[in-house]
C-alpha cells in the first residue's frame, strides 16, 4: 500500500509530479497580429468640392501565366527548353510591338489621368531584347505627344537564367515582369511606393525555388489646385486562395500607408487592377467590404463589361463577351459619383501587315470619377 | 458529480473499514470497449480549410468534409485491487482514417462551376493545354494515452461494486499522411508521392481523467464493469516530421514546408474570417505577423468517455 500520508513519500510524489509535468513542455504560443494604426475608408462628403479624375487600368498580359510552369516534369531539361522557347514563340507571335502602339494610340485619345498597368513584361534572349512593353509604349507615348506622362515602374519576378538541353543548345533568358503607373502632368508625385504581398506562389524550377512575387503600388498624387489622389495598383493571384489573402493584405498595406501620410486636405483613393476575381467573389468581396467601391457598379453600368480573356491573341473571331469575366477594376473611396465606365481594346484589329490581333488577353477598363473629400 | 458524493455519504454511514486496502492482493486484468468524444475544434477546422483549400485551388473538388468529435475507443487495463482500492496501468488507443481520393485540379480552369472528375481529365490528357492531375490522400490518426489509475471501489453487495477513480498519464502519438499526385497534360511531372507524420509538439502530453465504475461481479473469477467519466488533455501544437519524399503539389500548396514546421491557422490582421492552413516556423510567422495572426493547431481532446469492461480477477493467496 502507497503510504500517502507518509511526509518523505509526499515530498518524493510532489517531485515526481512537477518533472512530468515540467517534461510535457509547451509548444509554439500563438503569434498575433501586429496591430497598426489604420485609417478608415474614405468616403464622399456631402457639399465638397467636385474634383474628376479618368483613371483607366490594363493588363499588358500576352498569355503567359506562371502556373504554366507548375506541375511540369522539372527535372527534365528538355522539357523545361521546350516550355521556354513556347514562351519565346508566344511572344514572338504576338507582335509586341504592334499591340504597344495601339494601347499608345488609345491612351493618346483618351487623356486619361492616370493608367494602372500590370504584367509589364521585358523578355531578352542571349543578350537580345525580345520585348520590354514599357520601353516600347514610353517611345509611343512620346512619339503621341504624351512625353509629358510620368511612367512608374516597379519590376517584379526578375530570371535571369540559361537553360540548356542535352542537345548542347541553350538560352540566356533575361525576364522580368512588373506593375507600373502611368500618371498625366496634372499630378505631381509625392511618393511612390511598392509593398510585395508576403502570402505568394512558390515554385521550383531548373532546381532553383522561385516566388511569384505579387505586389501593390502605391503613388500619393497632388494636383496644382490641392487636390490629392491616393492611387494603387496590383495584380493578384489566380489562385483563389492566395489572391484572398493578398487582397486583404492590400486593404491593411493601403490604410497603414494613408494613416502614417495623413495627408490634409484628405485624398481620394483610387485601386487599379487585375484582381481575378470576378464581381461578387472572394477578392472582389473583400474589398468591397472594406471600403472600396466598384465604378462599374456605381455607374449604373448594365452591360456584363468582361475584361477578359482571349486565348489566342490572333484569332479574328471571339470576344470576351461570349466566355469573358470582368476581373479587372477602377475601384474608388471618396468619389460620389462616377460619371461613366467602358471597357475599350476589346476588339481584335488589323495591324499595318494585315495581321488580326488582340492587343492583350485583357481590356482597358476606364471610369471617369467625380471625388468630394475637400472642402 | 451526484454518484461520487453518494457513494461519499454512504462511506461514512458505514465506517472507515471502507477505505482500508485490507484483505488478499487480486491481480486484475480487463479489456474494454467504448465511445471517447471530444470536441477537436482545431482539428475540424483543419480538416475544412485543408477542404477550402481543394476547391479553391482548383473548383472541383469533389468531397466535403465530415467533421468528427469522437470515436469509438478500446482499452487495455491491468492492475492489483487490495480492499477496496484497485491500482491499474490503462493503455487506451484512438484510430482513425480519412481518404479522400480521386481529387482533380486543372490549372486551366480555376473558377469552374462545373464538377469534373479524374476520370474527365484522363480521358482528355492528350488535349489538355496546361496541367492538370489527380489526387490521392490518405491519412491515419493514431493516439495512445497511457494512464495510471486508482481507483476506489467496494464491494456494497456480495455482486456489485461501484466507486469512483482519477488517472494521471500521458497521451502521445501522430498522425501519418501519404499523398499520391499523378499529373496530366502536355510536359506533365511524373508521378510522385510525399509521407509525412504530423507529430504533437511536445510529444507527450499530461491526461487526467476523472471516472465512475460500476461493477457487477458474478463469480471471483469474472467481472462486467461500466465506466463513465471526463478526460482532460490539450496538445498545443503539431509539427510536421518524417517528411519522404516530394510532392509538387503540395509543395505550391504550402510553400514548401520542411520538417520541423508547425500548422497554423493563417487570418488576415482586419480579416480574421478569412483563415488558411499555413505552415511554417515560428520565426517565420512572426516576419509576417504585420499582416497575419498565427494561430497553432492545436489538439483538444477534453470530453467525456463510456466503456463497457470484462475483467478476470486472480486472488492471491
Amino acid at each position: 500500500m502507497i503510504d500517502f500520508a507518509h511526509y518523505r513519500s509526499g515530498k518524493a510524489l510532489s517531485l515526481a509530479a512537477t518533472l512530468f509535468l515540467l517534461s510535457c513542455g509547451n509548444g509554439p504560443s500563438d503569434v498575433p497580429w501586429r496591430p497598426q494604426t489604420l485609417s478608415g475608408p474614405q468616403t464622399c462628403v456631402e457639399g465638397s468640392r467636385p474634383d474628376t479624375v479618368l483613371a483607366a487600368s490594363l493588363n499588358l498580359s500576352i498569355g503567359f501565366r506562371v502556373e504554366d510552369l507548375l506541375f511540369i516534369d522539372q527535372g527534365s531539361d528538355s522539357v523545361v527548353y521546350r516550355r521556354v522557347e513556347g514562351i519565346y514563340a508566344d511572344a514572338a507571335r504576338s507582335l509586341p510591338r504592334e499591340r504597344i502602339r495601339r494601347i499608345a494610340v488609345e491612351i493618346a485619345a483618351l487623356r486619361p489621368d492616370l493608367v494602372g498597368l500590370q504584367e509589364c513584361l521585358h523578355l531578352e534572349r542571349d543578350g537580345k531584347i525580345v520585348m520590354d512593353m514599357l520601353d516600347t509604349l514610353r517611345h509611343d507615348l512620346d512619339s503621341l505627344g504624351l512625353a509629358d506622362y510620368s511612367l512608374h515602374r516597379h519590376a517584379l519576378n526578375p530570371v535571369d537564367v540559361v537553360v540548356g538541353r542535352p542537345g548542347g543548345d541553350s538560352i540566356h533568358v533575361v525576364f522580368h515582369e512588373g506593375l507600373a503607373t502611368l500618371v498625366s502632368p496634372r499630378w505631381t508625385v509625392r511618393r511612390d511606393v511598392i509593398l510585395p504581398f508576403k502570402s505568394v506562389l512558390s515554385i521550383e524550377l531548373i532546381g532553383r525555388r522561385a516566388t511569384s512575387e505579387r505586389a501593390a503600388q502605391g503613388l500619393l498624387l497632388s494636383a496644382a489646385d490641392g487636390f490629392h489622389l491616393e492611387s494603387w495598383n496590383t495584380h493578384l493571384e489566380v489562385l483563389p486562395f492566395q489572391r484572398k489573402n493578398q487582397a486583404t493584405e492590400l486593404v491593411l498595406v493601403a490604410d497603414s500607408l494613408r494613416s502614417e501620410l495623413a495627408i490634409d486636405p484628405p485624398a481620394g483613393r483610387v485601386l487599379l487592377g487585375d484582381l481575378n476575381s470576378a464581381p461578387g467573389l472572394d477578392a472582389d468581396s473583400l474589398l468591397t467590404q472594406a471600403g472600396w467601391k466598384d465604378s462599374w457598379t456605381d455607374a449604373g453600368n448594365r452591360s456584363r463589361g468582361p475584361t477578359c480573356c482571349v486565348s489566342n491573341n490572333r484569332s479574328a473571331t471571339g470576344s470576351y463577351e461570349t466566355s469573358g469575366r470582368r476581373i479587372d477594376y477602377v475601384r474608388h473611396q471618396g468619389a460620389c459619383r462616377v460619371d461613366s465606365t467602358s471597357v475599350r481594346l476589346d476588339s481584335w484589329f488589323l495591324t499595318g501587315s494585315g495581321d488580326t490581333l488582340w492587343t492583350s488577353d485583357h481590356g482597358l477598363v476606364l471610369a471617369r470619377m467625380i471625388y468630394g473629400v475637400r472642402p | 458529480m451526484v454518484a461520487p458524493l453518494l457513494l461519499s455519504l454512504l462511506t461514512f454511514l458505514h465506517g472507515t473499514e471502507l477505505w482500508r486496502p485490507v484483505g488478499p492482493w487480486t491481480l486484475r486484468a480487463g479489456v474494454s470497449a467504448g465511445y471517447s468524444h471530444y470536441d477537436g475544434v482545431d482539428l475540424n477546422r483543419t480538416l475544412v480549410l485543408l477542404e477550402n483549400l481543394t476547391r479553391e485551388a482548383a473548383g472541383t473538388n469533389p468531397y466535403a468534409v465530415k467533421g468528427f468529435d469522437g470515436h469509438p475507443a478500446a482499452q487495455k487495463r491491468l492492475g492489483v485491487r487490495r480492499g477496496p482500492w484497485n491500482l491499474d496501468l490503462e493503455m487506451e488507443q484512438w484510430i482513425e482514417t480519412f481518404h479522400q481520393s480521386e481529387v482533380p485540379f486543372n490549372l486551366e480552369d480555376n473558377d469552374r462551376d462545373n464538377r469534373i472528375t479524374c476520370d474527365d481529365l484522363r480521358v482528355q490528357a492528350d488535349r489538355l493545354t496546361s496541367l492538370a492531375g489527380c489526387i490521392q490522400a490518405s491519412e491515419r490518426f493514431l493516439f495512445v494515452p497511457l494512464t495510471a489509475q486508482v481507483s476506489w471501489m467496494p464491494a456494497w453487495t456480495s455482486w456489485m461494486r461501484a466507486g469512483f477513480g482519477y488517472g494521471l498519464g500521458v497521451l502521445a502519438g501522430d498522425a501519418s499522411v501519404t499523398l499520391d499526385a499523378q499529373y496530366l497534360g502536355p510536359d506533365a511531372a511524373p508521378d510522385d508521392q510525399i509521407t509525412f507524420a504530423i507529430t504533437p509538439d511536445p510529444l507527450v502530453t499530461p491526461v487526467h481523467k476523472w471516472f465512475a465504475s460500476l461493477e457487477w461481479v458474478p463469480t471471483r473469477f469474472f467481472g462486467l464493469e461500466l465506466r463513465g467519466g471526463w478526460r482532460l488533455t490539450h496538445l498545443p501544437s503539431f509539427v510536421l516530421a518524417e517528411k519522404q519524399g516530394s510532392s509538387q503539389v503540395f509543395d505550391a500548396a504550402f510553400d514548401y514546408p520542411e520538417t520541423g514546421d508547425y500548422l497554423w491557422i493563417q487570418a488576415p490582421g482586419r480579416n480574421p474570417e478569412v483563415q488558411s492552413i499555413w505552415i511554417g516556423s515560428r520565426e517565420e510567422a512572426v516576419g509576417r505577423s504585420s499582416r497575419y495572426s498565427y494561430h497553432a493547431v492545436e489538439g483538444n481532446f477534453d470530453g467525456w468517455f463510456l466503456a463497457g469492461s470484462v475483467v478476470f480477477e486472480w486472488r492471491f493467496p
